[in-house]
C-alpha cells in the first residue's frame, strides 16, 4: 500500500475520531433514557424539523437577525467611540473607563436589566448582545487606531489638509483588516451570548426554543439547536469571514 | 534679508525648539525657482526637519519662512513630498497609489483625467507596465518610483525629497539619481533634496547647502556648474569639492551628537 500524504492521514484521523464519537454516543444513548441523552439519529431528525416547520425556521431566522443587528450596532457605536477617543482627546479617559466597565459586567446581568427596561422582545435581546460586543469593538478599534502607520499618516498630511478626505481615503481603508478580525471574534461571542439573552429576555430565537424545550424536558430539541448553531457559525466562518480575510490579507500584505 | 523675485523658498533667521533641544537657532537660506538644491549634513542635524517646516508639517518658533512669497500654511499646495520610505498604501495598486495623492489633494479633475495624469507620471518614472501591480509585488526601487510619480502627479512647483534613495542598493540608487536628473530637466521643478551622502549631493545639485550640527546653521554653500550627467572622477572642480566636503563632513561627524 502506498503511503498516504500527511494531510490525508490527518483528515482520516479526524474523520475516524468523529465516527468513533458517534458510535460511543449511539451506544450510550441505548443505555440512557432519552431525556438524558437522545440518540444521534433522533437529533438529526429534530434538526430536519427546522427545514420543514416555518415556525421553527422563523426562530432560527430570529436568532440570526438578533446577532446581525447587534453586530451592526456594536460595530457602529464601538468604532465611533474609539474614533472619538482618538480625535477628541478630552473623551479618551472617559471612553477607556466606559469600555472597562462594560467589559466587566456579565451577559446574564444585562439580560435581567434588559427585561426590566425593554420587556421580553427583540430589542432586549439585541441590547444584551450589543452591549457585550461593544467593549470588544471599542478596545480593538482603539488598538487599531493606535497602530496606524504614522508614516502613512504624515504622507497623507503632506498631500491634504482636508480631514474628511484623509479619513475616507487612508484612515478608514487602513482599518478594514482590524474591523474584519474584530467582527470575526465578535461573531463567535455574539452567537454564544444570543442563547443566554434569548433564554432570559427573548420571545423568539434559539434561546427561546431551548427554554421551551427545557420546560418540556425535550432534550433532543436542545441537542438539535446546539447542532444547528454549530453549523451556522461554521458556515458563516467558512463562507463569509475566512474568504474575506483571505482577500484582505492579499491586498493588505505590507510592502 | 530681502527675497529676490525668483526665490521660491526663503528661511529667515528661523528658530525651532523641540523636546527641550534647540534644533535651529538662526537658520537662513533660500532656494531659487527651478533650482536643484541639496541639503547636506551629518545625521540628526535637522535636515528632514527643515523640509517639514517648508511643507507646514511643523511650525517654527521664530523667524520667517516663505514659500512662493507666502507662509507655508498658505502654500502647501505648491509642493509635494517624497520620503525616505515610499509610504505607499498597501491596498492600492501602483496607479491607484499615484492617484491617491491627487485624490487627497482634491480639485476639479474628474476620475478619467486623474487616471490619465497618473499614467503619465508612471510613464515618466518608467513604470508604465507595472501600473496594476500592488506595492508588495514591486522592488524597493520601483516602490520609490511610485512615490516619486505620486508627488509629480499633483503638479507641484516644488518637490521636497527626504533621503529618498538611501534605502536602495547602490546600483539602483545610482540609476535613480540619473533618472531624477532627467525628470528634473524635463519638468523644471524646484527640488530640495536632503542627503547625508556627499557623492549624491555632488551628482545631483546646482547648489549644496552644508548644514552644521545642532543648533543648525548653513556653514557652507557650494554652487556646482558642472554639466550633467556628472562623473565625479573626471571633473577636477567636482573632485576638489568632494575632497573639501568629505574633510568638513568628517569634522562634523566627530564633533556631532
Amino acid at each position: 500500500m502506498r503511503a498516504l500524504s500527511l494531510n490525508t492521514r490527518r483528515k482520516l484521523a479526524a474523520h475516524l475520531f468523529v465516527i468513533a464519537l458517534l458510535a460511543v454516543w449511539t451506544v450510550a444513548a441505548l443505555r440512557l433514557p432519552g431525556y438524558v441523552l437522545p440518540a444521534p439519529l433522533t437529533v438529526l431528525e429534530r434538526v430536519g424539523d427546522f427545514f420543514i416547520s416555518v415556525k421553527l425556521a422563523s426562530h432560527a431566522a430570529a436568532s440570526i437577525f438578533h446577532v446581525a443587528a447587534a453586530l451592526v450596532l456594536a460595530f457602529a457605536i464601538g468604532t465611533a467611540l474609539a474614533l472619538a477617543g482618538r480625535y477628541l482627546p478630552i473623551t479618551r479617559v472617559l471612553i477607556g473607563r466606559l469600555s472597562a466597565f462594560l467589559n466587566s459586567f456579565s451577559s446574564v446581568g444585562w439580560a435581567l436589566l434588559a427585561i426590566l427596561w425593554f420587556g421580553l422582545n427583540d430589542i432586549a435581546v439585541i441590547f444584551v448582545i450589543g452591549i457585550i460586543l461593544l467593549p470588544i469593538y471599542m478596545i480593538n478599534m482603539q488598538a487599531a487606531l493606535d497602530q496606524l502607520d504614522s508614516e502613512l499618516l504624515e504622507m497623507t498630511a503632506s498631500f491634504t489638509r482636508s480631514w474628511p478626505r484623509a479619513f475616507t481615503l487612508v484612515v478608514l481603508p487602513a482599518l478594514y483588516p482590524f474591523m474584519l478580525a474584530t467582527t470575526r471574534i465578535a461573531f463567535g461571542i455574539a452567537w454564544k451570548v444570543a442563547l443566554t439573552a434569548e433564554l432570559f429576555g427573548g420571545n423568539s430565537g434559539f434561546g427561546f426554543l431551548v427554554n421551551l424545550a427545557r420546560q418540556d424536558i425535550d432534550t433532543s430539541r436542545i441537542f438539535a439547536v446546539i447542532a444547528l448553531m454549530i453549523v451556522i457559525s461554521f458556515l458563516a466562518d467558512h463562507l463569509l469571514f475566512a474568504p474575506l480575510e483571505r482577500h484582505l490579507t492579499r491586498h493588505y500584505a505590507d510592502a | 534679508m530681502n527675497a529676490t523675485p525668483d526665490e521660491i523658498i526663503c528661511f529667515d533667521r528661523v528658530r525651532l525648539r523641540f523636546g527641550g533641544e534647540t534644533i535651529f537657532d538662526d537658520l537662513s537660506f533660500s532656494v531659487r525657482q527651478g533650482e536643484f538644491v541639496c541639503i547636506l549634513g551629518p545625521s540628526g542635524c535637522g535636515k528632514s526637519t527643515a523640509l517639514r517646516l517648508i511643507g507646514d508639517l511643523l511650525q517654527p518658533d521664530g523667524g520667517a519662512i516663505t514659500v512662493g512669497g507666502r507662509a507655508p500654511r498658505e502654500s502647501w499646495q505648491r509642493l509635494a513630498f517624497v520620503f525616505q520610505s515610499p509610504r505607499l498604501a498597501p491596498w492600492r495598486t501602483a496607479i491607484d497609489n499615484v492617484m491617491l495623492g491627487m485624490e487627497l489633494r482634491g480639485g476639479e479633475r474628474d476620475g478619467a483625467q486623474m487616471r490619465e495624469r497618473a499614467e503619465e507620471a508612471l510613464a515618466l518614472v518608467g513604470l508604465k507596465q507595472d501600473a496594476a501591480k500592488y506595492p508588495r509585488m514591486l522592488s524597493g526601487g520601483e516602490r520609490q518610483r511610485v512615490a516619486i510619480a505620486r508627488a509629480l502627479a499633483v503638479e507641484p512647483q516644488i518637490v521636497l525629497m527626504d533621503e529618498p534613495f538611501s534605502a536602495l542598493d547602490p546600483n539602483t540608487r545610482q540609476r535613480m539619481r540619473d533618472e531624477l536628473v532627467t525628470i528634473w530637466q524635463r519638468t523644471k521643478k524646484t527640488i530640495v533634496f536632503v542627503t547625508h551622502d556627499v557623492d549624491e549631493a555632488l551628482t545631483l545639485a546646482d547648489r549644496i547647502l552644508l548644514f552644521s550640527n545642532k543648533p543648525t546653521r548653513v556653514i557652507d554653500q557650494i554652487a556646482l556648474s558642472a554639466p550633467r550627467p556628472r562623473s565625479l572622477a573626471d571633473d577636477a572642480a567636482l573632485a576638489r569639492h568632494r575632497a573639501e566636503l568629505i574633510a568638513m563632513f568628517a569634522g562634523l561627524e566627530r564633533t556631532g551628537p
